[in-house]
Formats: structure tokens, sequence, C-alpha cells
């Protein structure tokens, strides 16, 4: 079931309607009803790999709780190793037997495991991670363990974030679970303003961008190198509209519930630099990683070159979280490495842009940071979004080139790709640098604001593409 | 009023989500109005045409298919070789369900004597995208009934979707502003051909169906079914014809098998050019591997009305070339 579709929109409405009409000691049965057949609309068997680790995680967490010392390490470990063997087996299975054959080849052997044949279960990334943060809080002691298996469950399984995350934590969201929420139509007004924004970040401008960006990469042969320079810089826009899309439509959503899930992006379009990036992009994995594998490394605590190892472990695994592909192990790596260089230049940096005079003219100054770092990480993206290494080299190769014309697609195309990136700029523009001019949707008087969200309705309709298919992170 | 706009309860929450709707609806209604008249106001480009096929043209002879109908017949070819007037209602990327829409639109108003539809060999894999570029539909929903069945083939709110002026020209708005133009000038319809002028630079790609075999869509089947009944029901003389390739083939294809084998069945003649040598040994004849260009669609286009005056309809032996 998308969440831009009709039948999420009759799945919203219902939920949401039963849910304040029924009383609060029975929410919870309703919204885990809920959560299981929404997760069923993908592939409804796939709901025994969820039951299998919740079940695995609920007992681990209470045997924690009760335990001490060795033993409760090793009820950490056992939950642990369900949760990544799973992810392992279904999800890197075939990319670890691809590499061992392709190994085997090379000695002239034949490897006699064959591939699985089978369907990552959506969303699996998401909620294995969040089941981890479960039992590693309670292990720390930050959490006490859930004895409700039903709540237990809904965490694990609360529909609005569980296929595509923000990947909660227990302390946030498990105690929202047990707390009252009364109807507030101010909450309700403001998660239906976000999933209405969410909306229009993946109809009008991720999936109108996907058209031109998919052409392009599919088709990289036939293309000019500014053709594919220009679909690089769109897939930027539609990466970051489809998943923070998705992300406004599952915050909106709890909201209007009255649940807060957390924030998971903050414009991350305008950071200066990529270590900023990576504070305001996918910010409930990106801390995820920091709690439990940057701080258990060492962090920063560290020697500075080991530091640099740190930096680049936790990159890395991030990248083949996304996907079991040797191209996001290196989208990882860049990151990581621009990370490092970050760190390791920043005197020089600092000196140069000094020298530059640049920082007496801060817009100039801002404008020129931001633009570098997008570029970077659009660079960095075309590992992310090419189907193998030697696709992303090809393009890498004809994007510098600087050859050929733009108009392999229509200027129609082009129109509405150009424009659904400037609309999108002026609101987070706003949002980012508090213009007044382009706060219509913040103003006081009810009738602008009205106006400026029967706006993005209109321009949904008009404008929005319906066939563009689904989130780009569900595949993770 | 205010009192209520302020309130944080249901009622207060159903007054102001009512009067968002109402503006919603408004806009809607007063923007989706001015779209219709400008889109049925065009007087060129494909929605123009498009238009024309569904409620004006009254020619002896219709062309029916894809790029290859679009970029390969040319009525005035045809209008010579046959004496009957003709026009291409074609369309660039459209599918059976497209034909089959402006078919019995066009039936509605009168039965020409002279069908050509015009055959790829892909037209019967299954393609999610053909269901969605039946799009070029939507603005004839309200209008004309007869599009409607194919139209719900989107998908199952397609009914509720069209409870909004603006949905049926979603993604419109800039083909409507260059379609308009020149509406000053006088309307003129073009007779739907589309000629190529480049000439096919190779290499001769070897086309393996067997590998790239996809599975047939049964409702794309049915259609091109649903479509030879209703000209044989009307006593039109219908010509499918696939015209030819510049590809070195291997294997049979699926579509253009059960494609023979259904004309063969309802007894309607069958042009496969598919791998015609005469055609594959000129590269000057082609503008890409798909298309002829200018050249060779002339030099096909006579071909085809050859055969369309030589033969009656419905002529068995017309199966083999």
């Amino acid at each position: 079931m998308l969440f831009n579709s009709f039948h999420f929109l009759f799945f919203f409405i219902i939920v949401t309607t039963v849910y304040f009409s029924i009383p609060h000691g029975k929410r919870w049965m309703w919204l885990l009803a809920a959560s299981c057949y929404f997760y069923m609309a993908f592939i409804p068997v796939y709901i025994l790999i969820l039951a299998f680790t919740i079940v695995i995680d609920y007992i681990a967490g209470i045997y924690i709780e009760r335990s001490a010392g060795k033993r409760r390490k090793s009820f950490l470990v056992i939950s642990l190793i369900a949760n990544i063997g799973i992810l392992c087996f279904f999800k890197y299975f075939n990319f670890f037997n691809d590499n061992i054959s392709a190994l085997l080849r090379i000695a002239e052997f034949q490897n006699p495991v064959s591939n699985l044949s089978i369907l990552l279960p959506i969303g699996l990334s998401f909620h294995t991670f969040q089941a981890m943060s479960y039992t590693i809080e309670v292990y720390r002691g930050n959490q006490k363990a859930e004895k409700h298996f039903g709540i237990y469950a809904l965490y694990v399984m609360f529909y609005p974030q569980l296929v595509a995350g923000p990947i909660e934590r227990p302390q946030n969201l498990l105690k929202q679970f047990r707390q009252k929420h009364d109807f507030d139509s101010s909450r309700v007004f403001s998660g239906l303003k976000q999933i209405l924004w969410g909306l229009f970040k993946k109809i009008v401008v991720a999936d109108r961008l996907g058209v031109f960006v998919d052409n392009a990469y599919n088709y990289h042969d036939q293309q000019s190198g500014v053709a594919l320079a220009l679909a690089t810089i769109f897939f930027s826009f539609q990466i970051y509209c489809d998943f923070s899309g998705y992300t406004d439509i599952a915050i909106g959503s709890a909201r209007v519930m009255g649940f807060d899930l957390m924030k998971n992006f903050n414009r991350p379009n305008f950071s200066m630099n990529t270590a900023e990036f990576w504070k305001r992009w996918h910010i409930s994995l990106s801390t995820w990683f920091k709690d439990y594998l940057y701080f258990p490394l060492g962090g920063n605590r560290v020697a500075i070159p080991r530091r640099y190892v740190n930096l680049m472990i936790v990159f890395l695994i991030s990248g083949f979280w996304h996907g079991a592909n040797w191209t996001f192990v290196i989208w990882g790596g860049i990151n990581g490495l621009f990370l490092v260089f970050g760190l390791l230049f920043k005197k020089q940096s600092t000196a140069f842009w000094k020298w530059t005079g640049l920082q007496r003219f801060p817009v100039v100054y801002a404008a020129i940071h931001i633009s570098i770092t997008f570029l970077l990480i659009s660079f960095s993206r075309i590992f992310f979004r090419s189907q193998s290494v030697e696709q992303a080299f090809a393009i890498i190769k004809k994007v510098f080139s600087f050859s050929g014309s733009l108009l392999n697609e229509s200027i129609t195309t082009l129109a509405y790709c150009f424009f659904a990136i400037a609309f999108l700029i002026a609101v987070e523009m706003r949002q980012e640098f508090k213009i007044p001019l382009l706060s219509l949707g913040a103003r006081k008087n009810y009738w602008l604001r009205n106006a400026y969200y029967a706006l993005l309705v209109i321009l949904i309709l008009l404008v929005g593409v319906y066939d563009g298919g689904q989130f780009i992170y569900f595949q993770f | 009023m205010k009192k209520i706009l302020h309130s944080n309860n249901y009622l207060g929450f159903l007054f102001k989500f009512f009067v968002f709707i109402v503006v919603v609806a408004i806009a809607d209604f007063s923007i989706g109005k001015l779209l219709e008249k400008k889109y049925f106001n065009q007087s060129h480009g494909e929605d123009a045409l498009t238009t024309y096929a569904i409620k004006e043209v009254k020619t002896q002879m219709l062309v029916f298919g894809s790029s290859r109908a679009v970029n390969i017949f040319d009525p005035s070819v045809l209008e010579n070789e046959t004496g009957l007037s003709c026009f291409n209602a074609g369309r660039v990327g459209q599918s059976i369900f497209y034909h089959y829409a402006v078919l019995k639109s066009t039936l509605k108003r009168y039965s020409p004597e002279v069908i050509i539809l015009s055959l790829d060999a892909w037209d019967f894999a299954k393609d999610e995208s053909d269901y969605d570029r039946i799009s070029s539909l939507l603005p004839y929903y309200n209008t004309c009934t007869e599009v409607r069945d194919v139209v719900h083939l989107r998908g199952p709110f397609e009914k509720l979707k069209m409870g909004s002026s603006i949905y049926p020209y979603n993604s419109l708005l800039l083909p409507i502003i260059k379609g308009n133009r020149n509406a000053v000038v006088k309307k003129e319809i073009a007779n739907g051909y589309v000629s190529l002028d480049k000439v096919f630079p190779g290499p001769v790609q070897t086309i393996n169906f067997n590998a790239t075999a996809k599975e047939l869509d049964i409702i794309k089947v049915n259609t091109y079914i649903s479509f030879i009944n209703e000209c044989k029901s009307r006593g039109i003389a219908l010509y499918i014809v696939c015209p030819p390739y510049m590809i070195n083939p291997v294997g049979k294809n699926l579509s253009l098998t059960k494609a023979e084998q259904i004309a063969k069945q309802y007894n309607v003649p069958y042009f496969d050019f598919a791998y015609d040598n005469n055609f594959i040994k000129r590269r000057q004849l082609f503008a890409d591997f798909r298309h002829l260009n200018l050249q060779g669609s002339q030099e096909f286009s006579r071909i085809i009305s050859e055969k369309i005056s030589g033969k009656q309809p419905g002529d068995v032996s017309m199966y083999q070339q």
C-alpha cells in the first residue's frame, strides 16, 4: 500500500476515524491490526518474518533486563544475531554468493550454491534497525523492557514508519502508545498539512524529475554528457523529495493521531559542508549509526587517525545498509572520504576562505558553500543511482566530457522539472532563511493559508505524476 | 464563525475542513473548465489530432497505430493510389487500448469504408506504461462515453479521480498553451502523417525474440479482438499490417504470431512485413530500426495501397504476401 495511493487514503481515513472513536485502552489493538493489514498489503507471508523478530526481541528485552553480566550480554547477542541474520539472509545472501562465485571463477571453480529467488521484505532494513535499537537501549539501561507484547509489537510495526522510517528509538515512541491522545484539531490540521506537502514533494517534484532521470540513466549510452549531468542534479532533488516526502506523510499521519515521530530531514540541500549535510539528511539513520556504531568504536575520543577510520567504517556500513551492491558501498565510501578530507583540511579551508575575503559577503559565501556541497553530494549519488559500478564510471566519464545537447527530452518535460525544483527551493528557502515574502503557508490569515494549501492541491492535480510508482527507499 | 475557526474540537475541525474543500472544489472546477475550453480549442499538436479523429473526421479510410502508423502511412499516397480519402489517426506511443477507444468514438458518428491497423512486434506484451498512456483519453471521458471502458483500465479509482475537473488535463498545461498559440489562424488539421527525414546510420541489431519474449497481456489481446469485431460488425474492410523493421530477427515474435493467428481466425487480411527482405536490405529507407523514413514510408504506403486496391477484403489468400 503506497502512501500516494487511494488505497492508503481510504485506509488512513478509516484507521484515524476508528482510532478516535474507540476507548483509549483498545487503541493499541486497533493500531496493531491496522499496521498488520498495511504490511500485509505488500507481501502477506512476510509478516511471519516480522513476527519472528518481534517475538525474539520481546523475550530478549525482558531477559536482558532481568539478567546481569555475561548472561545479560548473551541475550543481547541473541537478539542482534536474529535481526542481523534475517537481514543478511534476505538482503545480502545473493550479493555475497555472487561475489563468492566471481572469486571462484577466477580460481576456475564453480560455486555449487545457487542464488535465492526471493523478494526482499519491504522495509526490512528499517524495522530491523528499529528493533535492534530497542534491545540495545534495554541493555544499556536507558529503556525499561516492554512487558506488554502488543505494545512492543506496535513499536516495531506502527504503520506510518514501518516500511521506510523514521527509525524510531524506544525512549521516544514506546511511551506514546500508553498516552491518551485526544482529538486536537490543530494537531490534525498540522498533520494533514505535512501530509499534503509530502504528497506534493513526491508526486509533483520527485516523480516528475524521475521521468527525466530514469530515461537518462536507463539509456545512458544514448545520452549526452550534459543531459546526464542534469539528470544527476535532478536525481539529488528527486531522491530528497521522494524520501522526505514519504517521511512527511509518515510524520503527518502519526501526528493526526497524536503521535510525534522524530524529525528525519532538516532541509539538507542548504548544508554548507558535507558534515552538516549528514546531520540534516536521514537524521534517524545517521543518529542510529552514531549512537550504536560510531560511539562504540570510540567516536571522537580516539586518536585522530583512528577517528578517520571510524568515520570510514560508519559510512561504508551505511552504504551497505542501503543496498546489496558495490555501488552503495562506494557511495558510502565517497561520503566518508568527504568528511575525512573535510577534517584533514579544515585549517587550510578556513584560511583559504579568509584569504578570498568572501566571508564579508555572507550571502555569496553561503551560496558558494551550499552549491559546492550540493554538487559533491550529487556526484556521489551517481553511484547510488547506477545499476552497476561499470555504469557509474561510464556516466562519470560522459558527464565530464561536457558534450552534447540538453534536449533529448522534450522542452515540456524540462519545463515541468524546473518549475517543480523552483517551487521546492522557494518553499524551503522561506523555511530556512525565514523570508516573509514566500511564507504564504505560514501566514496568520486563515484565508491566505487556505489559499496556499488549495494551491498545493491544484498543483498536484495539474502537474503531478500519478504513475510514478513506489518510493525509492522502499527497496531498502 | 471566528469562534468555530479557533476551536479545537470535531465541529471546528469539520467546519474548517469543509471550507477548505469548498475552496479547492471551486478552484478545481474553474481551472478545469478553462483547461477544457483551451484543450478543445487547440489548432495543432497530438491532442488536436486526437480530438479531430474522435469528433470530426469523416474520411473513407482511417489508419490506426502507434508511431509505426504515424510515421509510416502517408494518407496522401494512400488517397492517390486508392481514390479513397484518408486520415492517419495513429498516435505516437499508444497501444491497442487507445486505437480501440478512438475507433469506437469514431464509429459512433460514421463508418469508414477501410481501416488499416498498424501493429508493432511488442504490441501485446505486458507493459504497465501502456496503461499509463491511456491518460491521453481522459479529456474525452465526460463528453465521449465510448472511451470510458478503456479509461477504467487505468485503475479502480479512475471514476473517482474524474470527479476533479483538472485531473483529465493533468500534465497537459504546456501542450495546451502550445496548441493554442496559433489559435487565431484558421483551424487546419493535417492528415496525421509525420514524416521522418533522417537515414538509419546502423548498425543493424540482432533481436532475439525468444530471449526478449514478454508474457502476452490478455487484456490487450482481447481489445484487439474487440477492434476486429467492431469493424466486422459494421462491414468495414479491415487490413492489419505489420510494417518492416531494420533488424536481424531471431525466433518468432509472440505478439505478431498471436495477431496473425487471430486475424486468420476472423478472416481479416494480415500483411506481415516485419521480416521482409526487400526492406531489411535497404538501410536508406529507414529512419531508425523501427521506423521508415520519408522515402521508405512513401514506398511502403504505395505497396499497401496496391494491396488494398487489388484485393477485396476478406480474401483469405491475402494472408500470404
